[in-house]
Order: C-alpha cells, then structure tokens, then sequence
C-alpha cells in the first residue's frame, strides 16, 4: 500500500508507477484507491486529504488548563471534516491484507506526519516497518526512481517533530484563546472568541509596534530643489546635487540663485555596472515576487503552486532552498520547456549557449532543491492564475542561465557658479538574463539628450518644493511573511496562514496591515499584563527546540515537558489576572464595535450618530439614526448588502458624506453612505446596474439552457 | 489612577495617556527641528502639522486636545 497525501497526487503516482501507466481507480463508499501493478508486486495506491487526524483535549470541558491530548479522527473534532470519515474506513480496510506500506506523502514534517498517523491510526500497522519514496516533483521519472530507491525506514526524527509542533501550537492556541475568551466572558457575560497564539501573538505584535509608529509619527519638512532647461530645443529637467535641503531660506537662495542664469556642462562621466540573474525561487522569494507583480497574498501563491506542483508541472514548493544540485537533469527539463511553443525560443537559446550551470543562491534546504519547472507540459488548461504563476517560474529558471546584464550609466555634471547639477541617462547595453526573465526585469532606460562638455544652458523655471518625512510603512501580507521568516517564527508552510489570521481575526483592517481597535485592545492588555504572550522570545525557542528534535540533539517528550511548563506559569499568572484582563478586552471590545458599527454624526438631526443596523424584519442592513428609537429622526441611508463593510476615516469629496469600504471576496471599492444619492456616483450606479443585468441575463441563458 | 485627557485610557499621574503622551512629544520636539528650518511659531506649527497627510493619528488627537485648551502654549 501506497499512502498518498492528496488525491491528485495518489493519481499521478499511480499512473507512474504502473507498468502500462492505466491504474484503475476503485470506487468504494464515498471514497477511491488506486491499484495497479509493478513487476511482481501488485499496487494499492490511496490518498489522504493533508491531516486525516487531529489533537483532541482528553479531558473534557471548554476551560484552561487542558494539556493532555491524543489523536482522534478529523472529523471528531471538525464537523465539517465529513469527506475524511469514508477515506479513513477504507483505508483500515485495505490494510487488512497488506504486505507492505509505503509513505509517499510529500518529503517535509506535514508530509512525514500525515504518513505516520495514517499508518498508526487508520492502517493500524507499526510505523517502524514502513518504507518511504521520497521526491520534489510529481513526473513519471521522479516518482519511479522515488519508488526504486526508496529507503527502508521513515524519517522519525522529522516525524517527532513534526508532532511536537502540532501538540505545542495546540496547547498554546487552544489554552490562550480560552484564557481571554473566557475572560471577557466572565467580565461581560459576552461570548466572543477572542484568538492568539504561540505566533500569532508576536505577530500581532510586529503589526501593533509598527502602527504606533505611525500613529506618533510627526513629519519633518524639507525642500527639494527643481530645476528646468532648454537645450538645443530640448525641454531637460535637471536634478540638483543635494537631493533635500532641511532650510526653507537655503532652498530659497539656491532658487534666487539659480533662476535665469546660465549653467555650463563641466564633464560627461559614464560607468557600466554588470548585474547577474537573482538565484532560484524558494517559496518565499516567490511569494514576494508574486506579491510584487501580480498582487497575490502569500497564502495564495502558495496554494497556486501547489496546484502547479500537484499537475507534475514545478518542482515542490514548500522549500527554502534557492539551490539547484548537480544531480537535477537541467537539460532534461530545457528540452521539455523547449516543447512548449511559448517558451521554445527561449528555452532553445539556452540550450545552444550550452553553458548549463545556473547561478544558486545561499540558502539551502536538506528536503528539497529550488522551485522550478519540471519540463513537463501542463495536462490541463491553466487558470490564468496558474499561468501567471508559472510564467514567473519558468522565466526565473531560464534567467539563471543567462550571462550578466550590462548597463551604462551616464551622468553629466552641469556647473553653475558653486551650484553642481545633474542629469543622469540609463542604457541597457546587454540584456543578458534580463531578456528571458522578460516584464519582470524592466529597466527604465533614459536617453541622455546630445550634449557635449562646454555646452551652456539657462535655467529656467527653478523652483523647490516643500516635503515631508514620510511615517514607516504599514505591512503588506509579503513584508509581513518576510519578517516572520527573518525572526525565524513559524514555518514556510505555516507563515502564510498566520498572515492571514491577523485579518481574519478582526485584528486589522483593509489591505495593508492597518490594526484594528479589536488588534489594539488585545495587544495594549497582553502587553500590559501578559507580555510574555506577545513576545518572541518563547516561540523563538520552541522553533529552535524542534529543529533540534530533526537533529536528534534533543527529543520530543522533553520539548513537550519543558513547553507545558511554560505554559502553566503564563496559565497561573493569567489566571491571578483575570478580572483585569476581562475588563480591559470588554472596553477595547466595545471600542472595536462602535468603531465598525458608527459613521459619525447624523446630518439631519445633528445630535444623533450615524450606525450600520441589520434590520429584525427583513436581515437587511442599512445606515440609520441613533435618535431613530426614540422617534426623533428617521435619516437612512441604503448600504450595499453583499461583502464586509469599515467605515474609512475620509468624507465623500462629492456630497461630504462619510465614506465606506466594502471586501466582497476579493473585490474591494469604496464608496460614501449617500450613495444611491449622491451627484458623483451616478456613473457607479449606473455601471452597478448594468453589471446586475448582465448577470440577470447570465443566469436567464443557463436556466434556459 | 486617571484616565487620558484625549481618548480616556488609564493612566498613572499623566493628563494623558502613554500613547497621546508620546504623540505629544514627539509633537514637541519636531517642533525645534521645524523651528529651525521654516522660522514659524507654534500656533502656525500645530496648524500645519494638522494639515499634513503624513502626520500620525494620535498627533492629531494631540493637537485638537491642545488647542480646545484655554492656552495652547502652556498645555505643551
């Protein structure tokens, strides 16, 4: 028995595996395995969905402490887990009558772990005996050296740690949620859960730090100078030497100055700087650069790339290696992306350089080489999603084999009595690696107009203008993940998640990492009273611990021991604390709702407010008058009723209403409250209801069809 | 214990909370450096300061706080 993480995977391994590459797939109760033959042996190859098995409290009760757990069947303590509950019966089945079983879930500590609780818990054999295949890409030829070579005893140093990770997330997820949600509970008698974590916590703090930065932030001014000219009937604008000077009146003598006179080129200096291909993708660098080009969350290119890596199509992607190693078929792969009409030119110009050594980068991963494309032709047609995911891969791969870019940098050097000016030029002399990695490389190149030493110039106009420091910026989800990765919080495969969750959570608002007054109460009380919740330092040490378990320097048991006395002291201390804590989270509590619910003054009555209210009778929502109850003002305003609605902190420019934003998947638009009234917004409106008969008519031709 | 003259935070001895107090620091010492590089007096300064994109939430706070006060010069 073959055990698969996914389906798709168990497919593809089948096919690969079977000597006249047609398994059949047998259908049984809800669930499927495929069986097919190798030789002698005689295959049953079956899936899971990721975890067929879950942490569950041994003690019952929805309290804190509860350190004790065992695993149970997803689907005991996820309801929505129903598809699990028919693949695990299978499973237990089939082993009846198994020889032998092999792991050949992906090759990382999610992968090892959901191969082992398999064995141990639905195939019901010893772990110890089992074999395991492992590869970094799905294609035929991976998967039957995987298959020939497979070594004869799982990873169980990556095994133990990988359960580790799960029993101290769960202990530290399941305790501290509990903790505050049953303080504001029992403060208010509200049930709201209020969530952290073992990273979520630090987290939450990078964010909270930053926006208080922001929020203290006072600009300071400077002045930049501006200076135009007229060359040869060339309009030019000249850079002045010091980019910002910090004195008005300085910045008003370099204009006095300058305005009118006449400038001469004193020298024409050029350099060329040579510029290699960046190294290969991990998945973090391609998480950045997927969020730089095409805006994708991190979450997301992740879950793209593993559609890509499941088509057999890229290499694993949950790697952190920027390495390719000697023993990669590098000209296999080229021939197979020559194959590919797109790419064939391309691909064919590597291929004649026949200098097949990419550049590599420095970080290295034991597991698995860096992401690229297998050479395999999609076996389907790709989402335009895929495409632009796999275009970036492909392009990068092929770029590490380019020779440097040469560019030339011009610059000339414009005198006007003490006064040095500039204007600079940018030629792009060779391509090199920056032809294949084509729109994701652009320089901007920039003519220096015909001029020659002694050529004279009047300046004219010459201004400065006044500026201002600039706040740090706010995170997006990439900045985010890289400084997760940086101060070495959670893993590749969970880092993306825990981005996520600062939003989902209410803890911040909109795109960028703006934190919500939600985020702001749980962070001023943790940091108030529980510090250690917030800090990095402890699940710091946890990651270092776990490695250390993969090195076999330490074990399991004594992670556990040392983690749960940890949390026992903040559990105690939380404890003596409660009351305090309750409150101040009820207050930020009831901050976050007024802040999510209110609009500001009404402008018919003036002493009511503005709130968002879902009416009792129809479950619609709309904005209406505070001084409505009591009869006094009947001021609505109609709200869109599709998506999540924040006030924003800015008035209509239009009609001076507040306005809203509204997240309807992952469309967002903003709006004011008037607007079904207001004189600016009749091309919305307008395009609103063309874009409903539209779909009205959609719907229509299905329904006909 | 008190609470913020600003947003009604607790706060030990201060008028203002640790974050409005901060903000208004801040608030004072960009002033030298404003001071220095424009001539301008702190009246004009707070309402410029007011008008930038740039400048943070609880500054604002700040200076609708200070300037609501019979004497804007002596609440700094």
């Amino acid at each position: 028995m073959i055990i698969t993480e996914k389906p798709t995977a168990a497919k593809r391994i089948a096919n690969a595996l079977d000597d006249n590459q047609s398994p059949i797939e047998v259908k049984k109760r809800g669930a499927s395995y495929f069986e097919c033959k190798r030789g002698a042996d005689d295959l049953i190859v079956v899936y899971a969905l990721g975890h067929l098995f879950e942490l569950k409290q041994t003690v019952k009760g929805w309290t804190y402490p509860r350190v004790d757990t065992e695993w149970v069947p997803k689907y005991e303590v996820d309801k929505k887990a129903t598809k699990i509950k028919p693949i695990i019966n299978l499973i237990r089945r089939l082993s009846k009558d198994i020889d032998s079983f092999i792991v050949a879930t992906d090759f990382d500590i999610e992968g090892s772990l959901i191969g082992y609780l398999t064995l141990k818990y639905a195939c019901k054999t010893d772990p110890s005996a089992a074999h395991r295949m492992s590869f970094s890409a799905l294609t035929d030829n991976d998967i039957q050296h995987a298959h020939d070579s497979m070594s004869n005893s799982l990873d169980f140093p990556m095994i133990e740690s990988g359960q580790v990770r799960h029993e101290v997330d769960w202990l530290f997820g399941i305790n501290l949620t509990r903790a505050l949600t049953l303080a504001v509970k029992n403060t208010a008698g509200w049930f709201k859960i209020v969530s952290t974590g073992r990273v979520q916590g630090p987290t939450l703090s990078y964010v909270a730090i930053r926006e208080q930065k922001i929020n203290v932030f006072v600009p300071q001014p400077f002045w930049v100078i501006q200076v135009k000219t007229l060359h040869n009937g060339v309009e030019m604008e000249l850079e002045y030497s010091k980019k910002r000077l910090e004195i008005e009146t300085d910045a008003k003598k370099v204009v006095n100055d300058l305005e009118g006179d006449t400038a001469h080129v004193d020298s024409i200096n050029s350099r060329t700087t040579k510029q290699g291909p960046h190294p290969p993708f991990n998945l973090s660098s391609l998480q950045a650069e997927a969020y730089r080009h095409f805006g994708f969350k991190p979450s997301r290119t992740l879950a793209v790339a593993q559609s890509l890596y499941l088509d057999a199509i890229i290499s694993y992607p949950r790697t952190s290696s920027e390495k390719l190693p000697d023993t990669l078929n590098l000209k296999e792969i080229l021939n197979g992306i020559r194959e590919m009409k797109i790419y064939s030119p391309l691909a064919k110009q590597v291929l004649q350089v026949g200098n097949l050594t990419p550049v590599q980068g420095k970080k290295s991963d034991p597991a698995h080489p860096a992401i690229h494309p297998t050479g395999t032709k999609p076996t389907k047609r790709l989402t335009p999603t895929e495409k632009k995911l796999y275009d970036l891969i492909v392009r990068r791969f092929l770029a590490l084999f380019g020779e440097p870019a040469v560019k030339e940098h011009l610059r000339a050097d414009i005198r006007c009595n003490e006064h040095l000016l500039y204007l600079r030029g940018l030629r792009v002399l060779k391509q090199g690696w920056m032809k294949f990695y084509d729109q994701y490389s652009k320089t901007e190149e920039k003519e220096l107009p015909e001029l020659s030493e002694g050529d004279s110039m009047v300046l004219s106009p010459v201004r400065s203008d006044e500026r201002y420091t600039q706040p740090p910026p706010r995170f997006n989800p990439a900045s985010l993940l890289k400084l997760l990765e940086k101060e070495n919080l959670g893993t590749k495969a969970t880092r993306a998640r825990i981005v996520d969750s600062i939003k989902s959570r209410g803890y911040s608002l909109r795109d960028r990492f703006e934190l919500s007054t939600l985020g702001y109460a749980l962070y001023e009380t943790l940091e108030r009273y529980m510090p250690d919740m917030l800090s990095p330092e402890l699940t710091r040490r946890l990651e270092k611990e776990m490695d250390e378990i993969q090195k076999e320097q330490t074990n399991r048991k004594a992670v556990l021991t040392r983690a749960k006395g940890n949390l026992i002291q903040l559990l105690d201390a939380f404890k003596v604390q409660e009351q305090e804590i309750g409150t101040a989270l009820v207050l930020g509590l009831q901050r976050y709702w007024k802040s999510m619910e209110e609009v500001g003054d009404c402008p018919k009555c003036s002493d009511g407010t503005l709130r968002i209210i879902r009416s009792s009778k129809t479950g619609k929502r709309f904005v209406g008058c505070s001084n409505y109850k009591d009869k006094k003002c009947d001021q609505t305003f109609a709200l869109p009723q599709k998506g999540e609605i924040s006030p924003l902190d800015m008035m209509c420019s239009h009609c001076g209403h507040k306005m809203i934003q509204i997240a309807s998947g992952r469309r967002k638009w903003e709006t004011c409250i008037n607007w079904t009234e207001c004189p600016g917004r009749r091309e919305e409106l307008k395009a609103l209801d063309e874009r409903r008969a539209k779909q009205a008519n959609k719907k229509k031709e299905v329904s006909d069809e | 214990m008190t609470n913020c003259g600003i947003c009604g935070r607790g706060t030990s001895d201060n008028e203002l909370c640790r974050y409005h107090l901060e903000a208004s620091n801040n608030l004072r010492v960009a002033y030298e450096g404003w001071k220095e590089a424009t001539g301008i007096n702190w009246e004009e300064y707070i309402v410029k300061i007011a008008q930038i994109e740039e400048t943070g939430r609880w500054v604002i706070d700040v200076i609708e706080y200070i300037t609501s006060q019979d004497d804007p010069l002596t609440k700094m």
